[in-house]
């Protein structure tokens, strides 16, 4: 009796535990879907950068691909999400709270721009004439600009020994300017004479609108994981992404602590965009919108590359390796600065 | 004889006479005792010198006043050379050193106590020996010149101070606007160069992060060795330059005034809400991004040469990059030109006075709506538009025409 008492309370105890681990593995395969290697490529402005990231149970490492210096690299706490920015040229990293994540935003008491006075015509965009606040400017020539020359004010002036400014690169030459007719091109005024007025043109788009990623109905099948397509617009420009739910979130490369407030240009803002939504590009192409194309009209023909994203390959595995998510001991730990 | 005699004797007598009755008219109105004993006719030290001298590192100011270096110091391996530990202090270098052959690059020449207010430091160097050998710093010495524990502290001013050769940071007064460094240098440092509320008249060189970085910049020259800004500025930033070997060279979060940014990465050359008078030098990146470019001249390699909302009265050009001038909605007066490929050179939403130029297969000018405008190409096309008015170039692809053949 007593012994198939105590086998009940056995198997009950046993089927306790199992049970509790069942939900514990659930709950972190749940969690963290993706541990493996990524790797992914960036191009920009003619440079290719390979990024390396490694997913552990709840920590990802990023690192940069090339050795040719001693990138920084960073580590994240998935579940925190704090991040340690390892700096090896001089062996030192800091911690950075999540907060700074949200520190590029626009900065208090931002001007907006304000409309020329009498708001804009019918349907038409900035106008020809000087912007409010502005000082009024006499048109140049094309082949000299105004104002060229700051070298000989810019930098301090009353230090002494200070290393001499660098001597501005040489312009590139530009080409004569061809005989125009009369009146064309270029003029010594921006009120041209007797010039017929200007039909209404087609709304300009809002200037600086809020940007927004926008799900698209299409999917395809990259490295074997379904993604869909996302794009955002801004200024001219339009990023299509190709993400996924399956990996993890999106963690953007940091190569030093974020400042306060700092370019928000498109490729500046798609990964915090993504990582909000929890999605994780597999491919992602910045382009310039073709700007001749009638307003409301598709683009037939994509506009110019500006940046490309590619993921290259994925490998699923068990990272073991837990020193890849932690400082060197020989590392010294700064204080982040207080923005 | 005798009677010659008498009368000199009487002439002697009456002169005597007056001269007595002289001085004793003189003392007759006061006493003759003296008011006190004979006062000191020096100063005290005190007087001549009301501060405190300092001779040896480290040193703690734990009471308000007025301190000056008697002597070069150095400090101990790992330890910070003085520490500022209370308020409303002066600390004059008095033109010496503070210096560290230490290895362990945890110390600070003048560290500064948390929440501290009202502290001047000025006239003196801090040295220490690391180096940047291209991409790495190594060396022995602080950690950082001039720097802060815990909460930033208020009312601060630096000034003629040089720090050089520092593992982290050269001077840094944390996230205050009422924090000001002036007429100083920093030269070689791991970290940040110099951060404070307002930076003027000041050379940060060779900082693997941003070099200067404040609220509001003037005549500062910075470049960054590593991948953040040369000069950064919260709002404005004038008659400055900046240069970063991996992102941006001079960002201004509202105006840069009569500036030049370099970049020698991916970045723009010059970043900033309203560009005035400034030139932006990209390599890959971009020469000049602005919401509003007036009188801007920007060049780069592969990026675009200017990109703005509004470019008024701007220049710009692209080696090989997509687009030589690109305004988003309005260039006026600008000219923008291309060099290889088929890319663009003046690309805007609407173009008013413009000359666009490509120098290879690429279009000239290209808008929405182009008025007053010319685009060259020397084999591609010279001016594309869907609205044109009174525009002409080599070859001109117009959707609606008004005033053109």
């Amino acid at each position: 009796m007593n012994c198939d008492l105590r086998l009940t309370i056995w198997l009950r105890r046993a089927g306790l535990a199992l049970a509790l681990l069942s939900t514990l593995n659930i709950q972190l395969s749940t969690a963290f879907a993706f541990e493996g290697r990524i790797t992914a490529a960036v191009t920009r402005g003619g440079e290719t950068e390979t990024l390396l990231y490694t997913v552990g149970t709840n920590q990802l490492r990023i690192a940069r691909g090339e050795t040719d210096r001693p990138y920084p690299k960073n580590i994240v706490n998935l579940d925190t999400g704090d991040i340690t920015l390892l700096f090896p040229h001089n062996r030192s990293f800091v911690r950075l709270k999540p907060a700074a994540e949200n520190q590029s935003a626009a900065p208090p008491g931002f001007p907006t721009m304000p409309p020329p006075p009498g708001g804009f015509p019918p349907g038409m965009g900035p106008q020809a004439g000087t912007m409010p606040g502005t000082p009024a400017m006499s048109p140049p020539g094309m082949s000299s600009m105004p104002g060229m020359s700051p070298s000989a004010t810019i930098g301090p002036t009353n230090l002494p020994g200070m290393p001499a400014m660098p001597p501005m690169p040489q312009r590139p030459q530009m080409v004569q300017m061809p005989q125009m007719p009369p009146g064309v091109g270029p003029q010594a005024g921006t009120d041209v004479p007797n010039m017929p007025t200007m039909p209404p043109m087609p709304m300009m788009p809002p200037m600086m609108g809020k940007m927004e990623l926008k799900a698209t109905t299409d999917t395809t099948n990259l490295l074997g994981y379904t993604c869909t397509r996302y794009e955002l617009k801004q200024r001219g420009e339009v990023m299509e992404i190709w993400a996924t739910d399956k990996l993890l979130p999106f963690q953007p490369y940091l190569q030093n602590q974020p400042h306060r407030f700092g370019p928000r240009m498109i490729e500046e803002q798609w990964g915090g965009m993504l990582k909000a939504e929890k999605l994780f590009p597999l491919l992602a192409v910045l382009r310039f919108e073709t700007p001749t194309v009638p307003s409301g009209a598709k683009p037939t023909v994509p506009g110019p590359e500006r940046m490309r994203f590619e993921v290259k390959s994925i490998t699923p595995e068990k990272i073991r390796d837990e020193a890849l998510f932690e400082p060197p001991s020989d590392y010294q730990e700064i204080q982040p600065l207080p923005f | 004889m005798k009677t010659q005699t008498l009368l000199s004797l009487a002439s002697a007598s009456a002169l005597v006479s007056i001269l007595n009755f002289g001085f004793a008219s003189a003392f007759a109105q006061g006493s003759l005792t003296p008011p006190g004993p004979p006062g000191p006719t020096m100063k005290s030290l005190a007087q001549i010198e009301p501060r405190t001298p300092i001779s040896s590192a480290p040193f703690t100011i734990t009471n308000s006043g007025s301190y000056y270096l008697t002597t070069n110091l150095i400090a101990g391996s790992g330890q910070n050379a003085i520490i500022i530990s209370t308020n409303s202090v002066t600390l004059d270098l008095n033109g010496f050193t503070l210096s560290s052959p230490g290895s362990v690059p945890i110390a600070t020449g003048v560290l500064i106590n948390s929440g501290l207010r009202d502290i001047t430091i000025c006239n003196g160097h801090i040295t220490s020996s690391v180096t940047n050998n291209g991409p790495v710093f190594s060396g022995t010495g602080f950690g950082y010149g001039i720097f802060y524990l815990g909460t930033s502290p208020v009312n601060v001013l630096v000034s003629q101070v040089t720090v050089s050769g520092v593992w982290y940071q050269g001077i840094n007064l944390g996230s205050g606007k009422t924090t000001m460094v002036k007429n100083c240098t920093v030269n070689v440092a791991g970290n940040y160069g110099i951060v404070a509320g307002t930076v003027v008249d000041c050379t940060a060189l060779t900082c693997f992060n941003a070099a200067i970085d404040a609220y509001n910049v003037q005549n500062c020259y910075g470049t960054c060795v590593g991948a953040d800004y040369g000069v950064y500025a919260v709002q404005s930033v004038q008659n400055s330059y900046g240069y970063s070997s991996g992102n941006v060279g001079l960002y201004a979060s509202q105006t840069a005034e009569n500036c030049v940014g370099s970049a020698g990465g991916v970045g723009a050359g010059l970043n900033a809400s309203t560009a005035l008078n400034c030139v932006g030098n990209g390599s890959g990146g971009d020469g000049i991004d602005a919401t509003i470019a007036q009188g801007c001249y920007g060049y780069t390699g592969t990026g675009a040469g200017l990109a703005a909302d509004i470019a008024q009265s701007c220049e710009a050009y692209s080696n090989s990059g997509i687009v030589g001038l690109d305004a988003t909605y309005l260039a006026e007066n600008c000219y923008g030109e291309t060099g290889n490929g088929n890319n663009i050179g003046l690309l805007a939403g609407t173009a008013l006075n413009c000359y666009g130029y490509s120098d290879d297969t690429g279009t000239g000018l290209s808008a929405t709506a182009a008025l007053n405008c010319y685009g060259y190409s020397a084999s591609g096309t010279g001016l594309v538009a869907t609205y044109g008015n009174f525009c002409f170039g080599t070859s001109v692809s117009v959707t609606t025409k008004y005033n053109m053949p």
